[in-house]
């Protein structure tokens, strides 16, 4: 499915990334963690094409993608949300999501030229139904910038859903929210978004963590330390350095 | 009858509506562009050109000056394409004066009934008298503006309504955001500096033929700024904000005699008060949605 081999990735006098591999199976959750400035989003962004590596491969389904530019990487099927939320605050909720359905159109004339939303235009049925995953469904008509942050999280996730990727790349859901709303995005991303689909989850929370995902991967100073099953990876004494320091 | 002093302030709102339209595309797409004048000035000589010395029709210099303005605001789309925000203004505004500076040396005239007509550098480009030998009389030609306003706004607001319209306000948000929505915004970059040349281009070729005369001081930089200013007073969030604007600023200062004389003074200081209370209008994105809510309540009801 999604296969990094090697991935370097330097700015400057940093090395954010060092020869990083990682194997992503079909329709299993892996997690990223690490501590802050351990190179997860850095990872992400290369993975999604906002920045090239420096070295190493980026495959999707065996294609190379290590070279393609964001907007190509969407759409070969990947999606994401991000670890500061993004969304078009101008815009309704619906509006969001049909924004990344958008994206997926041919970009002939015709089509740039038709109606952003017909009566019955299967993309308001499709992005409804994605609000209706995440619960924003009643909040459809709102002004995404009157979202709590909790909802706008939801609102990423949503976006990504709807154009049904086949990998899901989620930054930081649980970001800024408080233990009940970490635990309601936790059992949202197991029971709805995850069955069947192809996810990245960058996290701090371990309970989401161990919550959602099957497979763990732990970063450090840009290098991978461990990977495995969630419960065994927790309890390596190099993760729980990198984590806690040297006990 | 209006008289003709009424109707000279009613074309003037209908023509420069055009070039606020322009930056008011630009400027929902994320972009500001101090430089629309020069595609103003660019389809203003070139359209009086085609009709004056070349004696092509009307309809026919509209779509030739406003093609090449097009075509100008495309290149300078592509050399900019690299470049946002502050940047960018500054490269349109730079190259808004190297076009009007350009129009200082361009000198090409032709002899027509024993006078020399044509561009002649600093001394302008006279007897553009399209109107007078087509016997078009001031009401008529004013007509004829409002007509291509209507057009373009029917076109604007379509666009708005189009997926093409929901990537700019996208881009104008968040480039990245909308990149990794799966959308190249450098195509619809480049699109949009086109569309808003050759609307801005549309304005000129009128303008030169409803004031007979043009010269390169008219494309200085603060038509540019005047054409910013009026989307950002009248709001963002609909095509009729920047008409807003020019009626505020045309229609309105202009025609009240108490503040006459103190025109731009109040003009700078509303722009200033709009920026810091209103930044993005009066009819900005939230009111519009706002006022559209209700009336799908009350259509209803």
């Amino acid at each position: 499915m999604l296969e990094l081999q090697g991935v370097s990735k330097t700015f400057g006098e940093l090395q954010v990334l060092r020869g990083i591999d990682l194997h992503l199976r079909q329709g299993t959750v892996s997690g990223l963690i690490g501590p802050n400035g351990s190179g997860k989003t850095t990872l992400v962004n290369i993975i999604t094409g906002v920045y090239p590596p420096d070295s190493g491969r980026v495959l999707l389904d065996g294609k190379d993608i290590s070279r393609a530019s964001a907007d190509q990487i969407t759409r070969l099927g990947v999606s994401r949300s991000f670890q500061n939320v993004r969304i078009f605050n101008r815009m309704s909720v619906l509006d969001n999501v049909i924004a990344a359905l958008i994206g997926h159109d041919k970009a002939g004339l015709t089509t740039l030229l038709g109606r952003a939303k017909r009566t019955g235009d299967p993309k308001v049925t499709t992005a409804r139904q994605a609000l209706k995953t995440v619960g924003l469904l009643e909040q459809r008509n709102l002004s995404a910038s009157e979202l709590p942050l909790p909802l706008r999280r939801r609102l990423e996730i949503a976006r990504a859903l709807a154009c049904d990727p086949k990998v899901l790349v989620l930054d930081e859901p649980a970001g800024g929210m408080t233990p009940a709303e970490t635990a309601s995005i936790s059992e949202l991303i197991r029971s709805r978004i995850a069955p069947g689909r192809t996810c990245i989850v960058i996290e701090h929370k371990m309970d989401l963590i161990s919550h959602v995902c099957q497979h763990l991967c732990v970063l450090n100073h840009g290098e991978k330390i461990a990977e495995g099953d969630p419960r065994s990876v927790v309890s390596q004494p190099e993760v729980i350095e990198a984590y806690l320091g040297r006990v | 009858m209006p008289n003709d002093y009424l109707l000279t302030v009613i074309s003037n709102i209908g023509m420069i509506s055009l070039i606020a339209l322009s930056a008011y595309l630009l400027l929902i797409s994320g972009e500001i562009s101090f430089g629309q004048q020069a595609y103003f000035g660019i389809s203003a000589y070139a359209g009086a050109i085609a009709t004056t010395l070349w004696g092509w029709p009307l309809w026919l210099a509209l779509l030739f000056g406003s093609s090449l303005a097009a075509l100008a605001a495309g290149f300078v789309g592509l050399l900019t394409l690299r470049i946002s925000g502050l940047y960018f203004s500054i490269a349109t505004l730079a190259f808004a004066e190297m076009v009007r500076l350009s129009l200082f040396k361009l000198t090409y005239q032709i002899e027509i009934d024993g006078e020399l007509i044509g561009p002649n550098g600093a001394e302008g480009f006279g007897e553009i008298r399209w109107i007078f030998d087509n016997d078009v009389s001031v009401l008529e030609y004013t007509l004829l503006i409002y007509g291509i306003l209507l057009l373009v706004l029917f076109f604007l607001v379509l666009i708005e309504r189009s997926r093409l319209g929901m990537i700019f306000r996208m881009l104008g948000q968040d480039p990245l955001l909308t990149r990794v929505q799966g959308l190249n915004p450098v195509r619809y970059k480049v699109t949009a500096a086109i569309l808003a040349g050759f609307i801005a281009g549309l304005g000129g070729t009128l303008y030169a033929h409803s004031f007979t005369y043009i010269e390169p001081q008219i494309f200085n930089m603060m038509l540019g700024v005047h054409a910013l200013a009026y989307g950002l007073i009248g709001g963002l969030g609909t095509v009729l904000g920047p008409l807003i604007g020019v009626a505020i600023d045309i229609g309105f200062l202009e025609s009240v005699r108490v503040i006459q004389g103190y025109r731009m003074v109040v003009f700078g200081g509303l722009v200033a008060l709009m920026l810091i209370f209103m930044p993005r209008g009066i009819f900005d994105e939230k009111r519009v949605y706002w006022l559209k809510s209700i009336a799908r309540r009350w259509f209803r009801a």
